[in-house]
């Protein structure tokens, strides 16, 4: 994605979570440490390394689209106050995916990596809406975090 | 067959009962299950194990309270103790009176396959209100015996068909509401 796109909606995220989380946006500037699901962000590997760990049953496509999600979303977390994006993980044993999902007033969204290698993203609405893309790695994972988060 | 558990009350025994095919918008459903399993992202049902309890609008006899009763014998105890509910209600149905929805999905040899899913009155002879969102593949009924070899193959195709089924399943319940109106849009492009 070109600097000046992704620029753009870092800063579009971060006036939408001003809007949302304006009364905890004030205190963010003097925070010295941030979380992301109660783990650092400083090094984003704890939290990949923890995801690995709790999910052991990932295959190489699992973990090589897991790696590009976490590359773009680096990049966001230069910008965007990570305390804000909530995003949780899952797992489901059964089909074997890994699930990161995150709510919102809207409702919640949600990205599953399965072990074909494919990434789903899955948007259900409070009010019944309801949106789905399937794609295979090579899509553009900050275009697909963007609209992961912005929801 | 007669119901032979003693603690699930004569009201809930099907007896001679029949099915009654159509259900009511406004008729609640209620749907047992494990309390982290209420927690979101809901995306953990089983597609071999979707059973409710219908309450034919009538919350004073056909309460939540039912579908915590034990309808299998072999189990040895009465009560779910340690689940929770979920209530549904009926928003909008179709002109047979049920929820019902279609996908229908072309694989890349060009085989065009249609899953059907609606809910469907099954009633168990302890359990009357029991209730089934069932799925078709191709007019057969999914069931245990077949799953393996009907929606439950393990390739891409249908594990994404199986995805599909269970965004439409955990939009129900995270909606809190049966509405056959709603369509799943589809993106190409993220």
């Amino acid at each position: 994605m070109e600097n000046s796109l992704l620029t753009s909606f870092t800063n579009e995220l971060f006036l939408r979570q001003s809007e949302l989380f304006g009364n905890d946006y004030k205190y963010f500037e003097t925070q010295t440490i941030h979380t992301f699901n109660d783990l650092s962000v400083s090094n984003l590997e704890d939290w990949k390394n923890t995801i690995f760990q709790k999910n052991m049953f990932l295959n190489d496509h699992q973990i090589f689209n897991f790696q590009n999600f976490l590359f773009s979303l680096t990049k966001v977390l230069e910008t965007i106050n990570p305390d804000k994006l909530k995003i949780k993980n899952d797992s489901f044993l059964e089909e074997s995916e890994l699930i990161l999902w995150r709510e919102s007033s809207k409702g919640i969204s949600k990205l599953s990596f399965n072990k074909y290698g494919e990434i789903i993203y899955m948007f259900n609405g409070n009010d019944g809406k309801k949106v789905r893309g399937v794609f295979e790695s090579g899509v553009d994972f900050d275009m697909l975090l963007y609209r992961f988060l912005s929801f | 067959m007669a119901c032979n558990l003693v603690y699930i009350p004569q009201y809930l025994h099907t007896d001679d009962k029949l099915p009654l095919s159509i259900f009511s918008v406004g008729e609640k459903l209620f749907y047992r299950c494990l309390p982290q399993n209420l927690e979101r992202p809901y995306d953990k049902i089983s597609l071999k194990d979707i059973s409710h309890n219908r309450n034919f609008s009538d919350d004073n006899i056909f309460g939540s309270d039912c579908v915590m009763y034990n309808t299998d014998a072999s189990k040895g105890f009465e009560k779910y103790e340690d689940f929770n509910f979920v209530t549904l209600c009926i928003k909008s149905l179709n002109d047979k009176e049920t929820y019902y929805k279609e996908l229908i999905k072309t694989n890349h040899e060009g085989e065009i396959f249609k899953v059907e899913m609606y809910l469907k009155h099954d009633p168990l002879p302890c359990m009357y209100p029991h209730s089934v969102f069932e799925i078709k593949l191709n007019d057969l009924i999914v069931t245990d015996d077949n799953y393996n070899q009907t929606i439950g193959r393990d390739n891409k195709f249908f594990s994404n068909i199986r995805s599909e089924i269970r965004q439409e399943l955990t939009s129900i319940i995270q909606t809190g509401e049966i509405d056959s109106s709603n369509e799943i849009i589809l993106i190409e492009e993220p």
